[in-house]
């Protein structure tokens, strides 16, 4: 989610909301107020109401279909001449998860990708116990990321995510 | 990697709304499709699905106690989305710096972290100690056993050694504090 | 086969053929990556003449502490070409693109009860 979206995604609940409350002080308290009234729909009106559905039923639907990009499920892909290696978060999540199983508190570990500026980006989630070491599970993450970062030669990008909630994704464990 | 990690906490530490605008949305959608038939059906003289558009306007100017109380809803709806729209939406999380990793860590974690240092320190059963972590500030809540006092100032002395240990972004001060009354048992 | 009628005998025969290849290179990618045939997914196309071969399959690796020496990608080209002799040595056929997807780690520890 680009920053941009994330203000775009403000701006859509700001219209949206003061709309609804035009319109609810609107219906309610016009006449009061000394507005004019509702106007009866003739034709016209009638036909601009519909080309408006139409144009918010389009501008609702570019968006919502816009959204959850940035999600990747290749990791790693290596593209030559005779074929491509491609390294799916799963494998990587797969080995950190085996990495961390000998710690008590850990109780998931669970992985995604996604793209960040022209990046890809692995995120760990790793759940732990109410009242866990939290110094020592990063620390073990420290040591399992050091010796993926051997295996891949290479350094990803990684975002750490821990959590005290099970959430029902893609487990590792 | 340098300016890729301070985004991505960034993004991680507050709410993106997406949610939140795709369930509007799609209710929008709904109702668009709904006054968008029922005019187009009126615009050719047809029978309409469940109300012509001037039954409803109608309706509208009635000035029936069912109107109001729709238009008083819809405002609600409308406030609850300009909060949305207003309100930062902090998530509950901190991120801890780390060499190698952009690291997030839910604050029901840290709290159970402090907690169970003062458990420790104060050896008591786990429910005896309440441990809270906001934006700025974590509170620890130590009811001692009768007859058993704790150490205050060493409690608070390992809450801070902790925070200081994992240097919480943003900065986390601890307060650690014991109840005057105890609990008997232990 | 050699009973019905010649366009469903040809067209029954380029199908087994198909399928026959599918698991030869199944077979063949399950060896060398070390993991059971059934985990395999092998798409096969022509690419400009040549068999082209998309591989999507776990791989079999050791734990991280013990890893030691692994590299990954260059595991996983050993892979590739491995295949790539093995399936040309297997069918007659001359293999172009080998594409590998590899989805997730098999991780076996030895001597490890779990």
């Amino acid at each position: 989610m680009t920053r941009s979206n994330r203000i775009v995604n403000r701006l859509i609940l700001l219209v949206l909301g003061l709309v609804l409350i035009a319109a609810a002080a609107y219906v309610a308290g016009g006449r009061a107020l000394g507005l004019p009234r509702i106007p009866n729909p003739s034709v016209g009106v009638l036909w601009a109401i519909v080309g408006g559905a139409v144009v918010v039923i389009v501008l609702s639907l570019v968006w919502i279909l816009s959204r959850g990009r940035g999600r990747i499920r290749h990791l790693i892909e290596d593209e030559s001449s005779d074929g491509s290696l491609t390294i799916d978060a799963h494998l990587v999540a797969d080995l950190v998860g085996d990495a961390l199983a000998d710690q008590p508190d850990v109780t998931a570990v669970s992985s995604t990708g996604f793209r960040m500026r022209g990046r890809s980006v692995l995120s760990l989630r790793v759940t732990v116990r109410r009242g866990a070491d939290l110094a020592r599970v990063i620390r073990a993450v420290d040591t399992a990321v050091a010796q993926l970062d051997g295996v891949l030669e290479q350094r990803l990008p990684i975002l750490l995510q821990v959590t005290g909630a099970v959430r029902a994704r893609r487990q590792v464990r | 990697m340098s300016s890729l990690y301070p985004r991505i906490l960034r993004r991680e530490n507050h709410r993106s709304r997406s949610l939140a605008v795709s369930i509007a949305l799609s209710l929008l959608i709904l109702v668009a499709a709904y006054v968008g038939i029922e005019c187009g059906l009126a615009a050719y003289g047809l029978d309409p699905l469940l109300v012509t558009p001037a039954a409803a306007v109608g309706w509208l100017r009635s000035g029936e106690i069912i109107v109001y109380l729709a238009a008083g809803l819809a405002a609600l709806v409308g406030v609850v989305l300009l909060l949305l729209a207003i309100l930062p939406g902090r998530r509950a999380r901190h991120s801890v710096p780390n060499d190698r990793m952009a690291v997030i860590v839910d604050d029901g974690v840290l709290a159970g972290a402090l907690a169970r240092d003062a458990r420790r320190i104060a050896d008591v059963a786990p429910e005896r100690v309440r441990a809270d972590v906001s934006k700025r500030r974590a509170r620890v809540i130590i009811t001692p056993t009768s007859g058993v006092p704790v150490d205050a100032n060493a409690a608070q002395a390992t809450a801070d050694g902790l925070l200081t240990e994992l240097a919480p972004r943003p900065t986390v001060r601890a307060r650690v504090s014991v109840a005057t009354a105890g609990e008997v048992g232990s | 086969m050699s009973t019905s009628a010649p366009a469903t005998a040809v067209a029954g025969r380029t199908d087994v053929a198909a399928r026959a290849l599918e698991r030869t290179v199944a077979a063949a990618s399950a060896r060398h990556l070390r993991v059971p045939v059934r985990d395999v997914r092998i798409t096969l196309t022509d690419a400009a003449g040549l068999l082209g071969i998309t591989v999507v399959a776990p791989l079999r690796l050791p734990p991280l502490s013990g890893a030691g020496e692994v590299q990954l990608m260059k595991r996983g080209d050993d892979a590739r070409s491995d295949i790539r002799v093995d399936v040309e040595r297997l069918t007659g056929r001359k293999v172009g693109p080998v594409s590998l997807r590899l989805t997730r780690a098999v991780v076996l520890h030895e001597k490890r009860v779990k």
